[in-house]
């Protein structure tokens, strides 16, 4: 529901009853096929937000190119008419008549079980603060104005210009911190999380939109918190480019002397001034909480932090204080990508979990008309060539393609649609179908990662089987790279469509398989992670099977004192324990082991050693949630004196004995041991909010305490920064060392000393302490045994790695499995407790089904194998096995491949690699492969 | 210099603990995050190798040695460029105030402090020992040559102790003792836009060395004088020209 | 008797919560504060507002808590547990197998895959014209450097 925003709700969790006021598109969707006409002849010219306001859209607009759904609207607040009564010119010129300006509010009431509120952030506005400069220099930017420039759809289509001259810059300064861990020029004391990753990004992707040797990047900052998984590598990688980091604040930005580029001082180390001048600067604006915070927590009654950010505990990250009624992404606090996503699965678990009563009952499914049966029918090829607008259209001639595919062999209709994955030419082909008796489709138009399934979908409800369809991608793979060769690029997409009606001529039907589900889960690990899978699974109605490895849950928890919320973690982990052995749905195995997991998502089987027995369970999906540990310092005189301990250990100190370790009259906390150097290139995330924590807590025992952190870059980023801003207000001192020359600790006689050098006096400060904690890495556990059980991968620092950072962050590689807590990378409780929540949603999606649906495009073996096995190693999910086979009648035994159809993936290496043509791939046969090949050299051979 | 900083065990009070004691929120002295912010663009950042920044850390690490005898103390000029972007909003100004009022008076800058005890010497407040009687003269001599000179402006009037004016007039002493011309421009803005305005006799000086020389109370003593001043006039704004 | 809340109000009136509130303060709005921040207000003074104000009647009622009569002459904080704004005690237990994600970015289009795959109806609620939210504004994201759209 677009163009919607909530006005009311009633009702408790599991009932609700939601307001929802729809606000008029006046554009009819069912007719708009998004030409961009009424935006042509649109006079009224509106700051387009979506560009950040660098350009103007009109009041008719659409969002951007991609935008979904594909349609039109009019701003009613801009528009002439709707303003005035005066113009109408887009209705004029509309060739649908899809304008319709008697649209009116409508008002919708919808009955709910619980609700997800997403709302996002908003940008930190940095032109209130004068010293910023925005208001005097066209050439400061925001990092948002900054994205728009160097975006291909942007206002500059990707070749970066500067604002005041549109001259290619070549010294670009990025400013951290702006607008937030600062509570002079506004309210934002939190650190926004992001921005130094995305200062380094933008960096780096600058380069590839530059040419020349002498650019210059220059990051300005306080802290690099680069603190997520990959993210240390991707900040050395950057310096290892080039890119300069400089540690300092400029005081104001001044435009340069002849109004172009900016100018701007700064104090190094060692407190000399330098004037440097740069092209352009851009302000790294924080996150925000979104412009609808308030009213949205007044409309659902929810409790807000100071900050506007939904107000959570560590132990229910996503809950509101509202039941029922769940936050997340960067409302919940401000958060990257990779987490909003984890974050996002999460509270659809804890929705999904309140619903499992009703699950399913208002699903709807989509119904198909019954295949036609083609036996005997000659291919009959209709051709559908997409203009996309002006995307294709504007460098392909459409038309004389159109009419060149009209006369190859087989094809009997052919037309052009201005936009082939519009609504109204869905509608449009299935007419065709019927009206030509057409049995194979080609849509020349862009890549089918985009659109087959869409195309796919239109086929079977005109009756035909969904794989009868090719695409000739004339849009990325030949209008968007051949932009100054259209008569070139006519030719090659002549040569495009002729291929793939070469093909389409030899497609069949193909049916899709359905592997039974065992809908029960396997979780692997019994600490937070684990326990927080296994029990949101539990309540939404599947059975779990918890294997620990020790006598008791609870993991790496039992050694934590609070969470950074001040939370006690005893309590939680306890209540947590209980209601995972409590649990209807949980078996719970302890000292146990896996011992052996085969088959594929859907249907997985191992079997497990528990108590000298063996166990074997199925199940449908597995959380691998087997945590991590502390790593056992190596420097610093750790484990040569009883003062100098690690932080798990200094947590069992304040639990055990807090007295005592307030009667210290000084304590050091050294940060990064062991973490961030050669062999652990990597952040452990959690120990700078831990250290500020501890630091608070002694100062609270006895304010008298001289307390001091060692640190190399302070990384309490998101909300964690009030933790250190208090600190510091505390009286902790911090004091920044330098990688290359680490602090000293020396035992003499009865004294502990820790000397290291103060940058800013310049000198070395010999500290006289009696007790020094040490911030120890968090080292994977050995995950050989996983990865031969499961086959699935890890990272360079040992971690479990997830299938894609961003888009699929709990997700692992091999189907069917996903992977949560510290295994997977450092984190912190609240962070696990998401993740494993994530990986709970997650693996719901696949147990919810009775039966998966396979994709049809998968290899198949014919009696040509004679057992060769050149296939087998290499199929890159080892979906290929030898088998022993009787040959029927004669009871000689045969080798033969089988190839498992769950964990195949159609790559068609196999195929490639076979030198007998015993296997092949459905869809893309090597007799179809051929005709393609052919139909592309018919005039050369 | 690379002698190392001991920092010892017990907690030692520290001359930055005295004035956070002073300061509401303490002045947010603890909360440096040692950005460089304020040393970027302090006018006397690298002057006896010393910077706003720096300044402060060494209060942090409890040099008061060094601290409390650095010059520079003197060569802040209070612009309060510092605290206007730090972004912790810390009060360095009011550190550096409390810096040069632990000197001895004795010890702080000749020039200051004579000026400061000159101001106090007479109710005009001159700094530089102007007399009411130099005051009021050079005002009139000035006033008359204006009328009798300058096209225009044959009318301008330079009040001097009109009771019950709107505005009090303050003016910087060195111009009527060195620059008395300098003082005519603003006469002339004044009576081209009808403000009912005077000047006083008595606390008319405008500056206030015992501020920069940290003397508090004589500061507080001047300010008084200066105000009494207004008040005796019963004038409603006290227009301040420093 | 009527009960609202000053944002409630404001939103349905389309002024903004500091003009209720002030109509509060000075009178012209006869509402008496009750428990929770929430007004009550009796029927008679309310149409005479909305009648003094020319706003349709059916706006502004239709759309207000109505307390049960006897509340009205009950002290504030009785009759706040009769309010029915908001936290309703509803007899039945039912659950819906349908929800609401409030926002079409990143995390409102994750989170409804996920329900939508797992057998829930989502309504993906989105105040602009299209979802993608600020992702869609994104050139390009670590660490593949896959554009953002």
């Amino acid at each position: 529901m677009t163009l919607s925003e909530v006005t009311g709700i009633s009702g408790e969790a599991g009932d609700f009853r939601v307001s929802v006021k729809q606000n008029p598109r006046y554009i009819d969707m069912n007719r708009c096929i998004a030409c961009g006409e009424c935006a042509a002849k649109c006079p009224k010219k509106v700051d387009d937000e979506f560009n950040a306001g660098i350009n103007k859209r009109r009041a008719a607009y659409i969002k951007y190119g991609q935008a979904v759904p594909l349609k039109y609207a009019i701003d009613a607040a801009n528009c002439i008419y709707l303003a005035r009564g005066k113009c109408r010119a887009c209705e004029k010129f509309c060739p649908t008549d899809a304008i319709d300006f008697e649209d009116k509010e409508k008002n919708v009431d919808v009955n709910v079980g619980s609700v997800i509120l997403a709302p996002g952030w908003s940008p930190f506005d940095p032109k209130g603060v004068d010293y910023l400069g925005c208001a005097e220099s066209p050439d400061i930017v925001t990092s948002m104005e900054y994205e728009r420039l160097l975006s291909a759809s942007g206002p500059c289509m990707g070749h970066l210009k500067r604002p005041s001259d549109s001259r290619e810059p070549k010294k670009i300064a990025w400013l951290q911190c702006v607008g937030s861990r600062n509570l002079n020029r506004c309210d934002n004391a939190y650190c926004s999380s992001v921005c130094c990753m995305y200062a380094i990004k933008q960096a780096l992707v600058t380069a590839e939109h530059l040419e020349g040797d002498d650019l210059s990047q220059t990051v300005f900052y306080m802290d690099i918190r680069s603190h997520g998984k990959e993210f240390d590598r991707y900040f050395e990688k950057a310096q290892a480019d080039g890119v300069n980091f400089v540690r300092a604040r400029p005081h104001t930005i001044e435009p340069g002397k002849d109004g172009t580029g900016v100018t701007m001082r700064y104090t190094l180390d060692d407190g000399k001034v330098v004037v440097e001048d740069f092209d352009m600067a851009v302000l790294s604006v924080g996150l925000e909480a979104s412009k609808d915070a308030l009213s949205l927590a007044d409309t659902f009654g929810i409790a807000l932090d100071e900050f506007r950010f939904a107000q959570t505990s560590s132990f229910a990250p996503v809950a509101s204080s509202r039941e029922g009624v769940f936050v997340t992404g960067a409302f919940q606090a401000p958060k990257a990508i990779p987490r909003s996503v984890a974050e996002a699965s999460a509270a659809a678990a804890d929705a999904a979990r309140l619903l499992t009563a009703a699950k399913g009952t208002l699903t709807r499914s989509k119904s198909y008309p019954r295949e036609k049966d083609l036996a005997g029918q000659q291919p009959r090829v209709g051709v559908f060539v997409c203009s996309c607008g002006i995307n294709i259209a504007g460098v392909v001639d459409v038309k004389e393609v159109v009419a060149y595919a009209e006369g190859l062999p087989h094809v009997v209709y052919a037309e052009n649609n201005l936009f082939s994955c519009s609504a109204d030419t869905q509608d449009l082909i299935a007419k065709r179908i019927e009206e030509h008796n057409l049995n194979r489709i080609v849509v020349a138009a862009c890549t089918p990662r985009t659109h087959e399934p869409l195309f796919q979908d239109t086929l079977r409800e005109a009756g035909l089987n969904a794989y009868l369809i090719e695409m000739a991608n004339i849009r990325n793979q030949n209008a968007w790279v051949h932009q100054n060769a259209p008569e070139a690029a006519t030719a090659k997409a002549k040569d495009q469509v002729r291929m793939a009606v070469a093909k389409a001529a030899l497609d069949y039907p193909l049916a899709r398989d359905a592997v039974p589900v065992t809908q029960k889960a396997l979780v692997i690990g019994g600490g937070l992670a684990g326990m927080g899978a296994a029990l949101n699974l539990a309540d939404q109605g599947f059975e779990a099977v918890l294997l620990e490895k020790d006598a008791r849950l609870g993991g790496n928890a039992w050694h934590l004192d609070t969470t950074p919320k001040g939370e006690p973690v005893r309590p939680m982990l306890e209540e947590m324990i209980q209601r995972t052995e409590n649990h209807a749905n949980i078996k719970v195995l302890k000292n146990a082991a896996l011992k052996s997991a085969t088959g594929s998502v859907g249907q997985f089987v191992s079997k497990i050693a528990v108590d000298g027995q063996t166990r074997a369970v199925t199940y449908g999906a597995a959380v691998l949630a087997t945590g991590a540990r502390e790593s056992v310092p190596t420097e610093y005189g750790y484990g040569e004196d009883a003062r100098i301990l690690t932080h798990l250990e200094f947590d069992r100190k304040l639990r055990e004995d807090a007295a005592q370790l307030g009667q210290a009259q000084s304590a050091v906390f050294i940060q990064c041991v062991g973490s961030r150097e050669p062999n652990r290139p990597y952040c452990s995330r959690v120990c700078c909010t831990h250290t500020v924590k501890s630091a608070i807590h002694l100062k609270t025992l006895n304010p008298a305490m001289n307390v001091y952190v060692l640190y190399r870059d302070m990384r309490t980023y998101g909300l964690n920064e009030i933790l250190y801003q208090k600190a510091r207000d505390l009286g902790v001192i911090f004091i920044r060392y330098d990688v290359d020359q680490k602090p000293a600790v020396a035992i003499e006689g009865a004294d502990l000393k820790v000397t290291v050098d103060d940058p800013i006096v310049q000198r070395p400060l010999k500290i006289d302490t009696d007790l020094l904690v040490l911030a120890a890495a968090i080292e994977p556990h050995a995950s050989d045994e996983l990865i031969a059980l499961y086959k699935c991968g890890v990272n360079a620092d040992g971690f479990l790695n997830e299938a894609h950072p961003k888009l699929r962050p709990v997700d692992m590689a091999v189907d069917g499995l996903f992977v949560a807590g510290l295994c997977n990378y450092p984190k912190p409780v609240d962070e696990s407790i998401e993740q494993a929540k994530a990986a709970a949603a997650r693996a719901a999606t696949v147990l919810s089904q009775e039966a998966m649906q396979l994709d049809a495009i998968k290899s198949f073996v014919t009696d040509d194998c004679d057992g060769c096995a050149l296939c087998l190693d290499v199929c890159p999910y080892r979906a290929i096995k030898l088998e022993e086979q009787a040959t029927e009648g004669n009871g000689q035994v045969h080798k033969r491949i089988v190839t498992d159809k769950a964990l195949c993936k159609g790559c068609g290496l196999c195929a490639a690699t076979c030198p007998k043509g015993g296997v092949h791939v459905h869809g893309f046969t090597l007799d179809q492969l051929k005709a393609q090949v052919s139909a592309a050299l018919v005039d050369v051979v | 210099m690379n002698t190392a900083i001991e920092l010892e065990k017990a907690p030692t009070s520290r001359f930055k603990d005295k004035v956070m004691e002073l300061l509401p929120e303490g002045g947010n002295l603890n909360a440096c995050l040692t950005c460089g912010a304020c040393a970027a663009g302090c006018p006397a950042s690298g002057l006896e190798n010393m910077d706003p920044r720096k300044l402060l850390r060494m209060a942090a690490l409890g040099m008061d040695d060094e601290l409390l005898s650095t010059d520079w103390c003197w060569m802040c000029s209070m612009c309060q460029r510092c605290i206007y972007v730090c972004p912790m909003q810390i009060d360095i100004p009011q550190l550096v105030f409390q810096i040069r009022k632990s000197h001895p008076r004795g010890e702080r800058p000749k020039g200051i402090i004579n000026s400061c005890d000159m101001a106090l010497r007479n109710d005009t407040c001159s700094a530089m020992g102007a007399t009411e009687e130099d005051w009021r003269f050079v005002v009139e001599d000035v006033a008359d040559e204006v009328r009798e000179s300058q096209a225009g402006f044959e009318d301008l009037q330079v009040p001097m102790d009109k009771s019950g004016a709107t505005y009090f007039l303050n003016q910087n002493s060195r111009e009527p003792v060195t620059e008395p011309d300098e003082m005519i421009p603003l006469w002339k803005i004044l009576h081209l836009a009808g403000a009912d305005w005077t000047y006083g006799s008595k606390g008319w000086a405008a500056e206030n060395y015992c501020l920069f020389a940290a003397d508090e109370e004589n500061w507080e003593k001047i300010v008084r004088t200066k105000a009494k001043a207004v008040d005796d006039l019963g004038c409603k704004v006290w227009l301040n020209t420093e | 008797m009527y009960e609202f809340k000053v944002g409630r109000l404001a939103r349905i009136l389309g002024v903004h919560r500091n003009t209720v509130s002030n109509w509060i303060r000075s009178g012209r709005l006869d509402a008496r504060p009750a428990p929770a921040k929430r007004y009550q207000i009796g029927e008679a003074a309310l149409r005479r507002f909305c009648a003094l104000n020319h706003i349709a009647e059916d706006r502004v009622l239709d759309h207000l808590t109505v307390l049960p009569e006897a509340a009205a002459s009950l002290t504030p904080t009785v009759a706040a547990r009769f309010s029915t704004t908001g936290r309703e005690e509803s007899m039945t237990q039912k659950t819906i197998g349908s929800v609401m994600v409030v926002g079409g970015g990143i995390a409102g289009i994750q989170a409804t895959l996920d329900l939508a795959d797992s057998g829930y109806f989502v309504y993906l609620v989105e105040k602009s014209a299209g979802i993608g939210g600020a992702m869609a504004q994104l050139d390009k994201t670590f660490p593949t450097n896959d554009c953002a759209m």
